[in-house]
């Protein structure tokens, strides 16, 4: 079993590697949303709520499945790491988007008009008085999410990432024996919990005191 | 484009093995959501228990299981696909009932006791049916992702709509079937998608 732990480590490694990218890039991606769904440009509007639509109906495995599988006919031929990056951003973002707008429409309106009438800009009034009030809200959905797509980088394994369940798996054809897989368990369990229990931390800091 | 992704040919032929996979789908979610539901719900109920020697193990367990990828559990548990899903949806679901839970003045169930109610009769008629109603919500989000997940079965070779789509992938060298596939999952949730939205902005909005 210990002969097997550097491979099971290095897919530690891209485990991590996958999820930060994941993260910050479905996490942008759904705040850039977010804020030009503020603009309240009406085609603009529909197309957004298309794709959050779309992304949070489709299981992420159908979507890397799509892209890893698909896209080669076209002749674009993303790698395993890139498809499930892309296609968990993607998801993120979808489930992101909705939770800031979510958060930026409870904000008052009172708030938005007294913020304008003392001068500040629309882009003032979004960055110094909507926003601050409005990740209070967000963020106990925003990390449950998070920390729900960022698991699915096991889902990488479909499509030949070597992430810690790919480690795990091959090692485990290699040995004949399901203890790489307990390893793989093992390195989920010492990823994951620390970042539950800051999430649960991080959500009892920021509440509003009722 | 079209002929690569939605060949109307290939769509026709592989029509009834990916009907046949939709028909798995709707069967696992079937049985995983009610399973979920009710173990959740034990699980919640579990938790209004003020004894720590029931609260801690129980705080571990859930903690366990959302922190664990239901891929792994799978793949460990492989022919009990529908355990390995029930143990993860369920911790979600206990996690959901028990912040209804919570969110139910103490004085509901005072009055409730007082009024001659038993601690169960209280909990069945008057805690819980303004637990549900407060986590709507999130019970119906859940439930959409837990149909979500039954795709993850296409890595154990759970024949439904997914793996189904994908068998069809291989025998035809085109992914007009997996086209198809994403289409039916979205015509099959996005309603529910579109419902969850109104219900969250409305949640959040009437704070």
């Amino acid at each position: 079993m210990l002969k097997y732990l550097p491979d099971i480590l290095s897919g530690v490694v891209v485990t991590i590697e996958l999820a930060v990218l994941i993260v910050v890039a479905g996490i942008a991606a759904g705040l850039a949303l977010a804020l030009l769904r503020s603009l309240a440009i009406r085609p603009l509007n529909w197309l957004i709520i298309g794709v959050v639509d779309l992304f949070r109906s489709l299981p992420p495995l159908v979507v890397i499945v799509l892209i890893y599988f698909g896209l080669p006919s076209v002749n674009v031929s993303p790698s395993g790491f890139v498809s499930t990056w892309l296609s968990l951003a993607f998801v993120l973002m979808a489930f992101s988007e909705e939770i800031f707008w979510a958060g930026i429409t409870s904000v008052a309106r009172g708030q938005w008009e007294a913020a304008r009438s003392t001068g500040l800009s629309f882009g003032q009034t979004l960055m110094n008085v909507v926003l601050p009030q409005a990740f209070r809200l967000t963020i106990p959905p925003l990390t449950n999410r998070t920390i729900a797509i960022t698991k699915g980088t096991a889902l990488g394994t479909v499509v030949a990432v070597t992430e810690i369940l790919g480690q795990a798996s091959s090692a485990m054809s290699n040995s004949y024996n399901p203890s790489p897989l307990m390893l793989g368990a093992a390195a989920y369990i010492v990823l994951f919990f620390p970042v539950v229990v800051a999430a649960r931390w991080v959500e009892t800091k920021f509440a509003w005191k009722r | 484009m079209i002929q690569n992704f939605f060949n109307p040919e290939i769509i026709v032929a592989s029509w009834p093995i990916v009907l046949a996979g939709l028909r798995n789908t709707v069967l696992l979610s079937l049985l995983v959501v009610p399973l979920g539901l009710l173990g959740g719900l034990i699980l919640a109920l579990l938790a209004s228990v003020k004894s720590p020697a029931v609260r801690w193990p129980l705080i571990a367990w859930v903690d366990f299981f959302r922190a664990f990828p239901p891929l792994v559990l799978l793949i460990l548990l492989f022919v009990c696909v529908a355990i390995a899903f029930f143990l993860n949806t369920g911790a979600y679901y206990g996690e959901i009932l028990r912040a209804g839970i919570d969110s139910v003045p103490a004085g509901q169930i005072e009055a409730g006791r007082s009024t001659g109610l038993s601690r169960l009769q209280a909990m069945t008629y008057v805690v819980l049916p303004q637990a549900v109603r407060n986590v709507l919500p999130d019970l119906l989000s859940n439930t959409l992702e837990v149909v979500k997940l039954t795709a993850l079965g296409s890595v154990v070779a759970v024949p439904e709509l997914l793996y189904q789509a994908r068998q069809a992938q291989s025998l035809t060298y085109n992914p007009t079937p997996i086209v198809v596939a994403a289409t039916i999952y979205f015509l099959l949730l996005w309603p529910v998608v579109r419902l969850l939205s109104r219900l969250e902005n409305r949640a959040l909005a009437g704070r």
